[in-house]
């Protein structure tokens, strides 16, 4: 009886430890992949929007497709305000996570008609 | 006497081999998880290279004033008359020359490709991984450029017909 309790015992707290220690350890893995994801999506995202804004500027159009590399990705553009030269404009970047999250980076800049 | 020795011995193998049971089991788990987070911090480090080379080309795109490309290779010519030039190996080292120098700006980076849209803009496209397919495209316009491009502003909604 009291082989059996204490064999018992034993193999609750060490499968106690090992629960505990693979918890800690998923929980920085998720941590480090939802770190690198963000880092991925914001470089792809302000990358592709200072590119657009220099196309913008370059040959007041913008031609380039918002990237394929992000999810439902679609590009919105809004002129701020206008002067007779200068142009203030808005672009967002919208796209959505893999669990579904809206997720947007947005840039504001001038262009001038030469 | 010897019964509870006997006893004691017993317990003990017993727990001994509950024990490394449930340290095989999680072992195997633990390993996965450590090779996880050890390619996760190679591949963040590789974006910091990738945002740190965009950002030296960016600059160096803004300044100049002509621009030839070739798949894998970018030469610039600033105002002054200054030659930089950016040329990719298959190994994934970008390197930089100017003013005779030459500096490795990236050793990790496996696709690297130019291209030319406009006289006055330069397309550059970064392959960064396979899985998820991971490309950063992003354009920069030579601001010393003589070619000036339209006056027309197009403002209003764009989407990606082929996005997931």
């Amino acid at each position: 009886m009291r082989t059996k309790g204490s064999s018992l015992m034993s193999a609750v707290v060490g499968l106690t430890l090992v629960a505990t220690a693979t918890m800690w350890l998923a929980q920085a893995v998720a941590a480090s992949l939802r770190a690198e994801r963000h880092a991925r999506e914001r470089l792809v995202a302000t990358q592709w929007l200072a590119g657009a804004l220099d196309e913008l500027r370059a040959t007041g159009r913008i031609r380039v497709a918002p990237p394929q590399s992000l999810r439902a990705a679609r590009l919105v553009t809004k002129r701020k305000s206008a002067g007779d030269r200068v142009s203030q404009v808005s672009l967002t970047l919208r796209w959505r996570e893999v669990n579904g999250a809206a997720r947007q980076a947005e840039l504001v800049g001038t262009v001038t008609a030469p | 006497m010897n019964t509870k020795r006997g006893a004691m011995m017993m317990e003990l193998v017993i727990a001994m081999g509950l024990l490394s049971t449930v340290f095989s089991l999680a072992l195997p788990t633990y390993v996965a998880m450590y090779k996880l987070q050890a390619r996760s911090h190679q591949r963040l480090e590789r974006l910091q290279q990738a945002n740190a080379l965009l950002r030296r080309l960016r600059l160096d795109l803004q300044s100049a004033r002509t621009a030839s490309v070739a798949t894998n290779q970018l030469t610039l010519t600033k105002p002054d008359g200054e030659v930089i030039s950016f040329v990719h190996r298959p190994g994934g080292e970008v390197k930089r020359r100017a003013s005779g120098r030459t500096t490795v700006v990236a050793d990790a980076i496996p696709k690297l490709t130019f291209a030319q849209p406009t006289a006055s803009l330069v397309r550059v496209t970064v392959g960064l991984f396979d899985r998820p397919r991971t490309v950063v495209e992003t354009q920069v316009a030579l601001r010393n450029a003589t070619v000036v491009g339209r006056a027309t502003v197009v403002v209003g909604r764009a989407s990606c017909p082929t996005a997931r």
